[in-house]
């Protein structure tokens, strides 16, 4: 079958590359602020290059809204992976983006299957911290995906990684993505999933112990 | 940006977001023209709020804009499966007979399911603004979207094998 994003993007009965009427839009700022609008040039668009592809095809396809004006659009961020998660395309984005950054050795997996979705829970042990609340010596808990298109699969059992985490709840800790949530370390060394070309900070690296 | 006077603000969120807030707007109620009213009630609102000195966010636009269309008369009679009606009414043949198949799988799922493929594949909102809307954490709103894509594709699957055994 064809992806979900695509079928519900052509489904969309409002598509986002929809032209609108910028004239009439600043018409309604200027009702709005008596005539006192910012000076800033008006903003342009944000339209990812494959959401624009689609968008023209469902466009054409599924609804003929009559509205005339223009839409400006701008290329693309950084392309995501395969899949819908966030990526992000800078190391200030990337590590923002983490609510903990670790050295951990993976331990105990276990697989848990909720709602016929199949996520592995790992038990890492924390050995240094960049960022967050994980403390040196301590374990915690780290889901992820290990069915469907987003999976961490480069994560094994005994193996010791730099993790970008996002809390999920009190207990358990999520990655960011799984492309960009772990690094791989052998000796000091770090390397990323094939996806990801985002680099750690400097900062972060020599926190951890790693370059 | 926060140190800015208040109508500059605006004006950047306004010109960043009012398409998409337009376009939000317009999948809840169909009309073009009663989408713009709506839109234009969200930004009035929004711009008391930065006029007092309030710095917004074009999540909170998504969240007064819900509030706004929950309060539409039109709205609350249409209900949820407005967008539905709405998209299958809009294309040739052919999309109209996708866009049905497409409603007929959202209407199987779970409302939140089917809230966070519409939020994310329609609206294009970003998991901030899809968990400024449903009060999950962005964690939850990728490894719910993650499910509702699975229960999507578990019920087309049966919609369309049913489809096929019929013919």
């Amino acid at each position: 079958m064809p992806s979900v994003k695509r079928l519900m993007q052509e489904a969309n009965p409002v598509p986002n590359d929809r032209v609108e009427s910028r004239e009439r839009a600043e018409t309604r700022l200027a009702e709005l602020l008596g005539g006192r609008a910012g000076t800033a040039a008006p903003v342009r668009t944000r339209v990812p290059r494959r959401a624009l592809i689609w968008g023209l095809t469902a466009a054409v396809a599924v609804v003929g809204a009559g509205v005339v004006g223009a839409v400006v659009l701008r290329d693309s961020a950084p392309p995501p992976s395969t899949s819908d998660q966030p990526f992000y395309a800078s190391t200030a984005e990337l590590e923002e983006s983490a609510e903990a950054i670790v050295l951990a050795t993976v331990g105990a997996t276990r697989t848990v299957t909720r709602d016929g979705i199949t996520e592995t829970v790992a038990t890492v042990a924390v050995s240094r911290v960049a960022k967050g609340s994980p403390t040196p010596g301590s374990s915690i808990e780290v889901a992820y995906s290990s069915s469907g298109p987003e999976q961490a699969s480069g994560i094994r059992d005994g193996g010791e990684y730099v993790l970008l985490l996002q809390a999920r709840d009190a207990t358990t800790w999520n990655l960011v993505n799984t492309t960009q949530g772990y690094y791989t370390v052998s000796g000091d060394k770090l390397t990323p999933t094939a996806d990801n070309t985002v680099a750690l900070s400097a900062a972060v690296t020599s926190s951890l112990g790693v370059s | 940006m926060g140190n800015d006077p208040p109508e500059q603000r605006f004006t950047d969120l306004y010109r960043a977001s009012h398409g998409r807030v337009l376009r939000f707007v317009a999948r809840r109620v169909g009309e073009d023209a009663e989408a713009e009213d709506l839109t234009a009630e969200v930004f009035q609102i929004a711009w008391g709020k930065t006029a007092q000195g309030e710095v917004l966010t074009p999540a909170w636009l998504f969240v007064t804009a819900r509030h706004v269309l929950s309060n539409h008369h039109r709205s609350v009679q249409r209900g949820d499966s407005a967008y539905r009606k709405f998209a299958v009414g809009s294309g040739g043949e052919p999309a109209a007979a996708a866009a049905e198949l497409v409603g007929e799988v959202l209407e199987q799922l779970p409302a939140a399911q089917r809230d966070v493929l519409v939020f994310r594949y329609w609206d294009d909102l970003n998991a901030g603004e899809i968990a400024a809307l449903t009060g999950l954490s962005a964690s939850a709103v990728w490894v719910r979207l993650h499910r509702a894509r699975q229960a999507f594709k578990r019920s087309f699957k049966a919609i369309t094998e049913v489809g096929h055994a019929k013919r």
